[in-house]
C-alpha cells in the first residue's frame, strides 16, 4: 500500500507540505536547541570534570562551639558550666592525616590519579598593581595526571613548574591585568607571614575570567614554605578510571572519614540543577512544536478519511483487508514522519554549522570566542525518533478508524 | 462457481426492518442473472449479501457447497481478491490512479501487478480505451470510466461477477456498449454474472432473472 500513500500524499501538495513544515521545524529546532544548549553544557562539563579533579578531599569548615569543644576535651560524663560558651571557627584547614588518606587512595583500584595541594589567597603584585588571587600549590606530575589541563595552556608547561623553585603558571586574563609578561616575576604574599618573587614561565586560559584572572599555579614545596608550613595539605584531587563513579565514591569516603569529600557534581550542584532545567526547557519547547504538528497530521488524515470512504468501500470490495486499509493512512504519517523527521535533521546541522561560526566573545573560551555547538548523534537520534513517532501515533487514530470502516456502511451512506 | 442462497433474511435499525424476508435460489456456474424490482425491493442487499460485503441476519450463503458464514476475514477477503468482481452504477475508481494502475489495483494485493500487466492491456483494448492508459479517471467520460471499472472487475479471472446497476449512470450508447461487454465476458470466460437492473430491456438479455417484490421472491425465471 505504500504506493498508493504515496500517490495520496502527492494528491494534496499544500496539506502534505504544510505538515511537513511542522514536522521539520519541530525537528531543526530541536536539533539547533540541543546543539546551543549540550554545546554550552558539554563545554562546561569538560571544565567541570578534565580541567579540575572528579572529586576533592578538603578539611570540613567545622565551627567551634560547645558541642565540639565538649567532645574533643572531656568526657561525655563531665558536667561543664560555661561562663562564655566558647564559638567560632577552626584557624588551620589542613587535612589532617594525610598519610592515611594516600595510603587507601593507592589501594583504590577505581583512583587514577590524586595530587596533594595547598590552596590559599594570596595578593599578587607587580609594578605597581595589586590584586588577590589563589595560589595553588601542586606536584606538577600528579596535578596533570589528575587535571587534564594541558589543552588550556596557552603558553609554557606545567611541567616546567618541577624543573625550578618559585616557578608559577598564571592566567592570562591575569597577566593582562597585572601588565606582565612570560618571564617577569611577580609578588606573593601571605600578609604576616611574608612574601616571595616567582617567574611567570606559562599561562593558560580556560574561558571562564575568574579563574583566568584569579588563579596562580605554584610546585607545592614552594606554596608550603611561603606558608611556613613545610608538610601542610589542604586539599586532596582525586582522578577516578571511570568519572561517573565520582559521586557514589565521594559519598562512600566522606562516610567513613571526617573530611568533606565532595565529587564534581556535588561542587558544581546548582549549576548541574540550571542544565536540567535547560533540558526541561528544550524537551518542552520541541514536544510543543510536534504536538502541533502531530495535531496537523491527524486533522489532515481524519479529512482524507473522511474523503477517501468511497475509495476504502472500493478496496475493501476488491479484498483488501481491514489491516491493509489501516496500513494504507498509518504510511502517509510514517512517511510525514520520516521526511519531515530526515528534512528537520539536515536543516537543524546546517543551522548548527553556520551557529558554530558565529563569534560570541572573540578568542576566549575553548571555541576560541565561538559559540560551542554539540554535534553529537544523540540530539539527532532523539530529534528523529519524536518526529517519526509523533507523526506515526497522530496518524494511528485516523488509520484505525479507516480500517474499522464497513464496505456496506460507506456504501448505504453514500446512498 | 455455484451460488446457493438458502432462507436469506436481512434486518436493519432499531427496531428491527426486515428487508429480505427468506430468499432461496440457486445460480448454476457460468449463469448470467438479471436481479430485478422496483427501489427498495432489497434487489442491492441481496447483491451484496450475495458477495459477501454484507452478511444476511438469518440464512446460509454457500459457494460451491461451502458456507460462507465459516469463513474468517483473510478468507472472506482472499475470496474477494480472487474469486469476484464488482461493478458499481458510480464507477469509483480512485482518482490518484491512472487508468492502468486502477485496474491493476487488485493484482496489487498480492503484488501480482507485473503479472496481469498483460491482461490489463488486453482488456482495455478490448475495451477500446488502451490510448488512455496512463490517464486519470478525471480525464475520462462516464462510460469510459465505467468500462475501467469493468476491466478492474475482471483482472483476476473472477469466477463471479456482481454488477449494481453498471448502466444506471451511462447513455444508451454507453449503457449498451457495457452490457455487450458483460455478455461477451460472460459467453467467452465462462464468468457468473449476477446484474442489477432496472432497465427492461437489459434484464432480458440475461439468462434468467431473478425478481424481487417487497423483500421476497417474486419469480425466478
Amino acid at each position: 500500500m505504500n504506493f498508493l500513500a504515496i500517490r495520496y500524499l502527492l494528491s494534496r501538495k499544500r496539506q502534505t507540505i504544510l505538515t511537513l513544515i511542522g514536522i521539520t521545524l519541530g525537528t531543526a529546532g530541536y536539533v539547533t536547541i540541543s546543539g546551543i544548549m549540550l554545546g554550552f553544557q558539554t563545554y562546561l562539563l569538560d571544565q567541570f570534570i578534565n580541567s579540575d579533579c572528579h572529586v576533592r578531599i578538603q578539611a570540613r569548615d567545622e565551627p567551634i562551639d560547645e558541642k565540639f569543644v565538649h567532645e574533643t576535651l572531656f568526657d561525655e560524663n563531665t558536667k561543664i558550666n560555661w561562663i562564655a560558651p566558647p564559638s567560632g571557627r577552626r584557624g588551620e584547614d589542613n587535612i589532617e592525616n594525610v598519610p592515611a588518606w594516600t595510603e587507601r587512595l593507592d589501594r583504590d583500584a577505581r583512583v587514577e590519579a590524586y595530587a596533594l595541594q595547598l590552596q590559599y589567597p594570596v595578593l599578587t603584585q607587580f609594578a605597581k598593581v595589586t590584586t588577590s588571587t589563589q595560589l595553588i600549590g601542586m606536584n606538577p606530575g600528579d596535578f596533570l595526571r589528575v587535571s587534564k589541563i594541558e589543552p588550556y595552556v596557552t603558553h609554557g608547561s606545567f611541567q616546567n613548574l618541577a624543573k625550578g623553585a618559585y616557578q608559577v603558571m598564571v592566567g592570562e586574563d591575569l597577566l593582562t591585568k597585572l601588565g606582565a609578561r612570560i618571564g617577569d616575576s611577580i609578588q606573593l604574599s601571605l600578609g604576616q607571614k611574608g612574601s616571595q618573587a616567582f617567574k611567570i614561565i606559562g599561562t593558560f586560559r580556560f574561558g571562564m575570567r575568574n579563574k583566568d584572572e584569579g588563579t596562580v599555579y605554584a610546585r607545592l614545596a614552594d606554596v608550603q614554605t611561603l606558608n611556613r608550613s613545610p608538610s601542610k595539605v589542604s586539599s586532596i584531587a582525586v582522578r577516578l578510571i571511570d568519572a561517573d563513579l565520582s559521586l557514589p565514591f565521594a559519598i562512600e569516603a566522606a562516610g567513613k572519614s571526617k573530611e568533606l569529600v565532595q565529587s564534581w557534581e556535588q561542587i558544581n550542584e546548582s549549576t548541574l540543577s540550571v542544565f536540567k532545567t535547560q533540558d526541561i526547557v528544550r524537551y518542552s519547547m520541541t514536544i510543543a512544536i510536534l504536538v502541533v504538528a502531530g495535531f496537523g497530521i491527524f486533522n489532515v488524515l481524519s479529512m482524507t478519511v473522511s474523503q477517501k470512504q468511497k475509495e476504502i468501500a472500493i478496496l475493501r470490495s476488491i479484498g483488501y483487508e481491514p489491516n491493509d486499509i489501516t496500513g494504507l493512512f498509518l504510511t502517509q504519517g510514517t512517511i510525514l514522519g520520516f521526511i519531515g523527521g530526515a528534512l528537520g535533521l539536515l536543516i537543524g546541522y546546517g543551522t548548527c554549522v553556520l551557529l558554530s561560526r558565529v563569534e560570541v566573545a572573540p578568542g576566549r573560551a575553548m571555541g576560541m570566542g565561538r559559540m560551542l555547538i554539540d554535534f553529537g548523534p544523540r540530539s539527532y537520534f532523539i530529534a528523529f525518533s519524536i518526529a517519526f513517532f509523533s507523526s506515526t501515533l497522530s496518524s494511528f487514530i485516523p488509520a484505525r478508524a479507516a480500517g474499522k470502516m464497513e464496505p456496506m456502511d460507506i456504501m448505504r451512506a453514500e446512498g | 462457481m455455484k451460488i446457493e442462497a438458502r432462507g436469506i433474511r436481512k434486518s436493519f435499525g432499531t427496531p428491527a426492518q426486515e428487508v429480505l424476508h427468506g430468499i432461496d435460489f440457486t445460480i448454476e456456474s457460468g449463469e448470467f442473472v438479471a436481479l430485478t424490482g422496483k427501489s427498495g425491493s432489497g434487489k442491492s442487499t441481496l447483491l451484496y449479501t450475495l458477495s459477501t460485503l454484507d452478511k444476511p441476519t438469518n440464512g446460509k450463503i454457500l459457494y460451491d457447497g461451502e458456507d460462507t458464514s465459516n469463513w474468517d476475514v483473510k478468507t472472506v477477503h482472499r475470496f474477494r481478491n480472487l474469486k469476484t468482481g464488482f461493478v458499481f452504477q458510480f464507477h469509483y475508481l480512485l482518482p490518484e490512479l491512472t487508468v492502468l494502475e486502477n485496474v491493476l489495483l487488485p493484482a496489487m494485493k498480492t503484488h501480482a501487478e507485473n503479472q496481469h500487466r498483460d491482461r490489463a492491456k488486453e482488456l482495455l483494448e478490448t475495451f477500446g480505451i488502451a490510448d488512455k492508459i496512463s490517464r486519470l479517471p478525471g480525464q475520462l467520460s462516464g462510460g469510459e470510466q465505467q468500462r475501467v471499472a469493468i476491466a478492474r472487475s475482471l483482472i483476476m479471472h473472477p469466477k463471479v461477477l456482481f454488477a449494481d446497476e453498471p448502466t444506471g449512470n451511462l447513455d444508451t450508447q454507453n449503457g449498451d456498449l457495457v452490457m455487450d461487454l458483460l455478455r461477451k465476458i460472460n459467453r467467452e470466460e465462462k464468468t457468473t454474472i449476477i446484474l442489477i437492473t432496472h432497465d427492461p430491456d437489459f434484464a432480458k438479455q440475461a439468462q434468467r432473472q431473478i425478481h424481487l417484490v417487497d423483500g421476497k421472491l417474486s419469480r425466478a425465471d
